[in-house]
C-alpha cells in the first residue's frame, strides 16, 4: 500500500514540474521536425531507382522453361524492367555488370537461374533479384506441378496474376521504407527514453538534496517499499513522456508507427526501464554531480552512435558494430524491424538485454541502498 | 514512566567519536532540551532515536522496547521534526501532510481528519491547497511541524524547529510546542536560542562533544554554577542608606554600596526583592532602576564548555 | 599472494597448452617458444620488487598475450584477465580498475570464446579480489599488532621508569625529611637541652650551700625544658602540610617549572573556595593537568598554556588551555581515555575541544 502511495506522490510532484514537460516532450518534437524537415532528402528513395536494366542469356532448352520466361519478362517489362538479351558481341555478361551497364545478368539453363547483381547499384539489383527469386519458386512449383497432372500445370502458368504476386515483394511498397519525419520519429522517441536516465540520477538524490530523505527514512515505510514505489512511478511517468511524444509524431506529424503497436510499447518500456534503472545505478556507484555528467555524456554518445542525428544504415562496418552497444542503436533496430519488416522476434532480444541490464543495474543500486545507514 | 531510556549509546565515525557513551531517560510528558553547539553530537543521537544511523554501541528504548529490535513500532511512535525544512515544494501543504501520514499507515477519512487536523494547528488551515513555495520561512517550519505530528507520535523530536523565522511565528511555534505537550507528547527539543529552551523546556541535557555535561531541571542547571544571585539597585543618592535594616532580609548576605549603586548579593533560591524594596521606601530612598543578576543557561554553558553556545 | 598469482597463471597456461595440444595432432613449436616466453616473463614479475618495471613487465605480458592471441591462437586471452588484474592492483587497486579490467577484454573475444573466457576472468577475478583483500587485511593486522607491542613497551618502560623514580623520591624525601628533623632539633631542641642541663648541672653543685639559688636555677632548668617539649611538639607538628595548600602549591610548582623548561609561558589562576577540593580529587586534577600539558606541548604547537581550577557551586572545574594549533577533530587516544577513566572514578567527566588550541576541562561533581 505503501508502494502505491509514493509511487502516486512521485508521479504527481515530477509531472508539476514544468522544466521536465519542455526537456522531455518539447524537445524531441521541436529535434524531430528540424531534422525531419531539413534531412528529408537524404530519405527519398524513389529517385534512386531508375531504370532497371537487367541482362540475360537464355540457354536452356526446356519448353517449360523459355514458356515460363516469356510470360515472365513480358510481365515484367510492362513493370518499366528494360530486358536486354545477351548479344553475341557482348561474350560476357558478368563483366558488363561490373561495367556497370546494367543491373543485374542472369543465365538461364536447364539447371536452373544464374544470377549476378551489381554491386554499384544495390536497389536495382536487389529488386531484380526479389521478382527473380518469386519467378524461381513459381518455376519450381510449375515442374513439380507438372509432373503429376499437366492440365493443372498449363493452369498455373496460364494464370495472369503474376503481376500481384510480384509486386508484392515489401521491399518495393514506397509507404513501408521510412521516410525523414518516420525514422526521426523512431529516433528521437528512443533517445528521449535514454533521458529517462535523468531523472533517474536524482530520483534519491533529489530526496537528499531537499532533506526528505531524513522523514522517509524515519517513517515506518521501508527501504524496499520506497526503493519499487519510486522506480516504478519514474519508470510509468517517463513511458508516459514517451507515449505522448510517439502519439504526437502520429497525428501531428503522420510519422508511421507500424501496426503492432504492442510490441512497439514493449520495447519502449523496456528501454525506459533500462534507462531509469541505469541512472539510478549510477547515482549510487558515483558521488555528487559525477553520476550526472556521466550520464550526460553516454546518453549524448549513445544518440549519436545509436543514430539519433543521422541515420546509420551499414551494419557490417566499424560503425555498425558500434552502433550495435548504444541502447538506441538496438532499440532503433529492433522498431525497424518490428514496422518495416513486421518483423516481431526481432524486439525479443532487445527487450531482454534491456531488461538484463536494467535488472543488474537496480540489483547494485539496492545492495548499496541497504548497505548505506541512509538512504 | 520512561518514554524514552539511552543506555551507554556511542557513535563513531571512524576515528572520530560523534556521540561518547551517552545515558539519559526521558519521562512521560516532559520537553526535554538538548543544548549544545553544531557538531556537538545533538543531531547524531536524534538520528539513532529516529533509526535513521546505527549505533556503534550502546542501547535505545521507546516505550520499554529496545528499538533496534522493534523498529516499526519505535517508528510508528515517533515524529521528527528536521533541522532542515524537508518538504516537497512542488505539493500543496495538504499534500504533503497527508503523503507523510499515508507513510504512517493511515488511510482514508481516517487520513483525511487527521491531515486536516494537523493543518489547524499549525494555523495553515487556510493555506491547505497553496504550494510550500509560496510560503514564508515561518510557514514552512509550521508546515515542517504539521508533517510530524499528523499520525500522533507519542515521542515527537524537534531539531531547531524555529532557525531563521520572524519572532511572531517563533511564539506561534513555541505555544503550539507547549500544547502538543499539554495534549500529552513528550517531546525532545533542540535549540541555539538559549531562551526557547529555557521557557519551555522542563528537563535539560548539556551536551558537547558528544558527551552529557549536565543534565536537570533550568534551576538545577543554575544551581551548579551558583546558588546566590546579585541585586543591583540604582538609586539617587546615597545619604540614608538602611544597610544594617537591608542585611538583616532574610536570605541577603552582603550589601554594598558604590557610587548610586546598591550591590547585594543573596541566596538564590529565596524571593526577597519585595522585603528589599519595602525597606527602602520606608527609608526614603529614590529607586531609579532595580536590576537582577541571576545566572542564565547561557552562562552556565559558557562556564562549563568554556565556549559559546552559537561559536 | 604472489604465489596464488603464479598459480594462476600456471594453471590457465596448462589448460591453453592441454587444450591446443589435445585438439592439434602435432605440436606446434611456436605454441612451446609462447608459452616459455609466457613463464619467463612472468616469473620476472614476482622477482622483481620495485613499482615501475614491475608495471612494465605486466604491461608487456599482457600486450605479449594480445599479440599471441592474434597470431597463433586466441586461446591465449584467457591469460590476459590476470595481468590485467595484476596492472590494476599495481596501479593501486581501485575497485573499479579491477571491473575495468575484467570487462575490458570482452570485445576482442571471439564469440565462441565468450563463456569460457567469461567464466576464467570471473574465477580470477575472485581469487585476486579476494587474494588482495586478505592480504591487505593480513597487512592491516600486523600494523596494528606492532603498534600494539610498541604501546606496550613504551607502557612497560614508563611503568618501570616511574617505579624506579617512585622508589628515588620516596628515598629522597626521606633523607630530606631525617635531615630537616635533625637541623630542627639540633637547632631549637639541642640549645634548649643543653641550656636545662647546665642549670641542672649548676643547681646540684650549689645545693649544699646555697639552697635559695638551687632552687631558682632548678626552675629555670624546669622551663627551659617545658619549652623545648612544646618546640618538640611544634615540630612534630609541622610536619603534616595541609591538603589545600599542598593541591595547589603542587599545580603552581608545576607551571613555574613548565616555564622555566620549556618554551612556553604558563599561568595558573584559581577562583571560588578551593579548600573543599579533596585529596582524591586534587590527585585527579593534577594527573589529568600532567596528561594535558603533556599533550599540549606534543601536538599544540602552543607558545603559552594557562591553567585553572574553578571551584562552582556543585562542580569544579579544571582547564588546561593553549593558543596553539588545536586539531579540527579529535581523535581519542590513551591519553584522553585514561584522563575520562580518572575523572569517572569520581562521577565527573573530560571535554577534549580542539577548535581554538585545545583545550581540556575536567568537571567533577562533589
Amino acid at each position: 500500500m505503501n508502494i502505491l502511495n509514493i509511487a502516486m506522490k512521485e508521479m504527481k510532484s515530477s509531472l508539476r514540474e514544468p522544466r521536465t514537460f519542455l526537456f522531455m516532450m518539447a524537445f524531441p518534437i521541436v529535434l524531430m521536425l528540424i531534422l525531419g524537415t531539413a534531412l528529408s532528402n537524404a530519405f527519398s528513395s524513389s529517385t534512386l531507382v531508375g531504370d532497371l536494366k537487367l541482362l540475360y542469356n537464355n540457354q536452356a532448352d526446356n519448353k517449360q522453361l523459355i514458356q515460363a520466361w516469356q510470360i515472365f519478362s513480358t510481365e515484367i517489362e510492362q513493370q518499366g524492367i528494360i530486358i536486354t538479351p545477351l548479344s553475341s558481341t557482348e561474350a560476357n555478361g558478368v563483366e558488363d555488370i561490373s561495367n556497370n551497364k546494367y543491373a543485374a545478368y542472369v543465365e538461364l539453363s536447364n539447371e536452373g537461374l544464374k544470377y549476378y547483381g551489381s554491386s554499384k547499384r544495390m536497389i536495382e539489383s536487389n529488386i531484380i533479384q526479389g521478382m527473380l527469386t518469386a519467378f524461381a519458386d513459381r518455376y519450381n512449383l510449375a515442374t513439380s506441378t507438372l509432373t503429376v497432372d499437366p492440365s493443372k500445370a498449363e493452369a498455373i502458368l496460364g494464370n495472369t496474376d503474376w503481376k500481384d504476386d510480384l509486386i508484392h515483394e515489401t521491399s518495393l511498397d514506397p509507404n513501408k521504407t521510412p521516410g525523414s519525419i518516420d525514422y526521426y520519429a523512431i529516433a528521437m522517441t528512443t533517445m528521449i527514453a535514454l533521458y529517462a536516465s535523468l531523472s533517474g540520477i536524482y530520483l534519491f538524490r533529489g530526496e537528499r538534496t531537499r532533506n526528505t530523505a531524513i522523514r522517509l527514512m524515519a517513517s515506518p515505510a521501508s527501504k524496499g517499499e520506497l526503493f519499487t514505489g519510486k522506480v516504478l512511478a519514474c519508470t510509468i511517468t517517463n513511458l508516459l513522456f514517451v507515449l505522448i511524444v510517439v502519439l504526437f509524431s502520429k497525428f501531428a506529424f503522420k510519422a508511421y508507427w507500424g501496426d503492432h503497436y504492442g510490441m512497439v510499447f514493449l520495447v519502449l518500456a523496456s528501454e525506459v526501464i533500462l534507462s531509469v534503472s541505469l541512472g539510478l545505478g549510477l547515482s549510487y556507484l558515483f558521488k555528487g554531480e559525477t553520476a550526472r555528467s556521466i550520464v550526460m555524456i553516454f546518453t549524448q554518445i549513445a544518440s549519436f552512435v545509436g543514430g539519433a542525428y543521422s541515420p546509420i544504415q551499414d551494419t557490417e562496418s566499424f560503425m555498425g558494430f558500434i552502433t550495435n552497444l548504444s541502447p538506441i542503436g538496438w532499440a532503433n533496430k529492433a522498431l525497424m524491424n518490428i514496422i518495416y519488416a513486421d518483423d516481431l522476434i526481432a524486439a525479443l532480444p532487445v527487450i531482454g538485454v534491456n531488461l538484463a541490464f536494467a535488472t543488474t543495474f537496480l540489483v547494485i543500486s539496492n545492495v548499496i541502498m541497504r548497505k548505506r545507514e541512509a538512504i | 514512566m520512561n518514554v524514552l531510556e539511552i543506555h551507554n549509546l556511542t557513535k563513531k565515525f571512524g576515528d572520530f567519536i560523534a556521540v561518547d557513551n551517552i545515558t539519559l531517560n526521558v519521562r512521560e510528558g516532559e520537553i526535554f532540551g538538548f543544548l549544545g553547539a553544531n557538531g556537538a553530537g545533538k543531531s547524531t543521537t536524534i538520528n539513532m532515536i529516529c533509526s535513521l544511523l546505527r549505533s556503534t554501541k550502546g542501547e535505545i528504548s521507546l516505550l520499554g522496547r529496545t528499538i533496534a529490535t522493534n523498529v516499526k513500532f519505535a517508528k510508528m511512535n515517533t515524529g521528527i521534526v528536521p533541522q532542515d525544512i524537508s518538504i516537497y515544494e512542488n505539493m500543496t501543504a495538504y499534500e504533503n501532510v497527508s503523503f507523510f501520514a499515508g507513510l504512517y499507515g493511515l488511510r482514508g477519512t481516517l487520513l483525511k481528519e487527521r491531515t486536516e487536523e494537523a493543518l489547524e494547528f499549525v494555523g495553515l488551515a487556510d493555506k491547505h491547497k497553496s504550494f510550500p513555495k509560496n510560503f514564508s520561512g515561518g510557514m514552512k517550519r509550521r508546515l515542517n511541524i504539521a508533517c510530524a505530528i499528523a499520525h500522533r507520535p507519542k515521542l515527537i523530536i524537534m531539531d531547531e524547529p524555529t532557525v531563521g523565522i520572524d519572532p511572531q511565528s517563533r511564539n506561534y511555534i513555541l505555544n503550539s510546542v507547549k500544547k502538543l505537550n499539554q495534549m500529552g507528547c513528550t517531546i525532545i527539543y533542540t535549540s541555539h536560542y538559549m531562551e526557547e529552551v529555557e521557557e519551555i523546556c522542563t528537563q535539560i541535557a548539556i551536551i558537547d562533544h558528544g558527551k552529557i555535561i549536565a543534565e536537570g531541571t533550568k534551576e538545577q542547571l543554575k544551581a551548579i554554577i551558583t546558588d546566590t544571585k546579585d541585586i543591583w539597585i540604582g538609586i539617587k543618592a546615597a545619604d540614608t542608606l538602611p544597610i544594617d535594616q537591608l542585611k538583616q532580609i532574610q536570605g541577603v548576605m552582603t550589601v554594598r554600596h558604590e557610587e548610586n549603586t546598591i550591590k547585594i548579593n543573596s541566596k538564590g533560591e529565596v524571593n526577597n526583592l519585595n522585603l528589599i524594596i519595602q525597606q527602602l521606601i520606608k527609608d526614603d530612598v529614590e529607586i531609579r532602576s532595580v536590576e537582577e543578576q541571576a545566572p542564565n543557561l547561557e552562562t552556565v554553558f559558557l562556564t562549563l564548555t568554556g565556549r559559546n553556545l552559537r561559536d | 599472494m604472489d604465489i596464488w598469482i603464479i598459480g594462476n597463471k600456471a594453471g590457465l597456461l596448462c589448460y591453453i597448452i592441454a587444450v591446443s595440444c589435445f585438439m592439434a595432432p602435432t605440436v606446434d613449436s611456436w605454441y612451446l617458444l609462447t608459452s616459455l616466453i609466457y613463464l619467463c616473463l612472468n616469473i620476472a614479475v614476482p622477482i622483481l620488487k620495485q613499482s615501475t618495471p614491475n608495471r612494465l613487465l605486466v604491461v608487456a605480458s599482457a600486450t605479449f598475450t594480445i599479440a599471441c592471441a592474434y597470431q597463433l591462437d586466441p586461446l591465449f586471452l584467457l591469460l590476459l584477465p590476470v595481468s590485467l588484474y595484476e596492472l590494476a592492483w599495481l596501479l593501486g587497486g581501485n575497485k573499479n580498475w579491477f571491473a575495468l579490467a575484467f570487462v575490458l577484454p570482452v570485445p576482442l573475444i571471439p564469440s565462441p570464446l565468450v563463456a569460457i573466457y567469461l567464466l576464467v576472468a570471473f574465477l580470477s577475478l575472485l581469487l585476486h579480489v579476494g587474494g588482495h583483500a586478505a592480504t591487505e587485511k593480513l597487512a592491516r593486522v600486523y600494523r596494528v599488532q606492532e603498534k600494539m607491542r610498541e604501546d606496550i613497551q613504551k607502557l612497560t618502560r614508563s611503568l618501570n621508569e616511574n617505579n624506579e623514580y617512585m622508589r628515588q623520591s620516596e628515598y629522597t624525601i626521606k633523607l630530606e625529611e631525617r635531615n630537616r628533623l635533625s637541623q630542627q632539633i639540633h637547632d631549637d631542641i639541642g640549645h634548649s637541652m643543653s641550656g636545662a642541663l647546665i642549670q641542672m648541672e649548676a643547681s646540684r653543685r650549689l645545693l649544699a650551700t646555697d639552697q635559695m639559688k638551687a632552687s631558682e636555677l632548678l626552675h629555670n632548668a624546669i622551663s627551659i625544658s617545658k619549652e623545648g617539649l612544646e618546640r618538640i611538639r611544634l615540630t612534630l607538628k609541622d610536619q603534616k602540610p595541609k591538603s589545600e595548600e599542598l593541591g595547589i602549591n603542587r599545580l603552581r610548582l608545576m607551571v613555574d617549572e613548565l616555564s622555566a623548561k620549556q618554551a612556553v609561558t604558563a599561568t595558573l589562576a584559581h577562583e571560588g573556595d578551593i579548600d573543599i577540593i579533596t585529596p582524591i580529587q586534587w590527585k585527579i586534577i593534577q594527573q589529568n593537568m600532567i596528561e594535558a600539558i603533556t599533550n599540549s606541548l606534543k601536538h599544540g604547537n602552543a607558545s603559552g598554556i594557562h591553567i585553572e581550577v574553578h571551584v562552582l557551586n556543585k562542580f569544579i572545574k579544571a582547564v588546561v588551555t593553549d593558543n596553539g594549533i588545536g586539531s579540527g577533530k579529535v581523535v581519542k587516544g590513551l591519553g584522553i581515555t585514561g584522563m575520562e577513566e580518572r575523572a569517572a572514578s569520581a562521577g565527573g567527566t573530560v571535554i577534549v575541544d580542539g577548535t581554538k588550541g585545545f583545550r581540556v576541562t575536567t568537571l567533577l561533581p562533589f
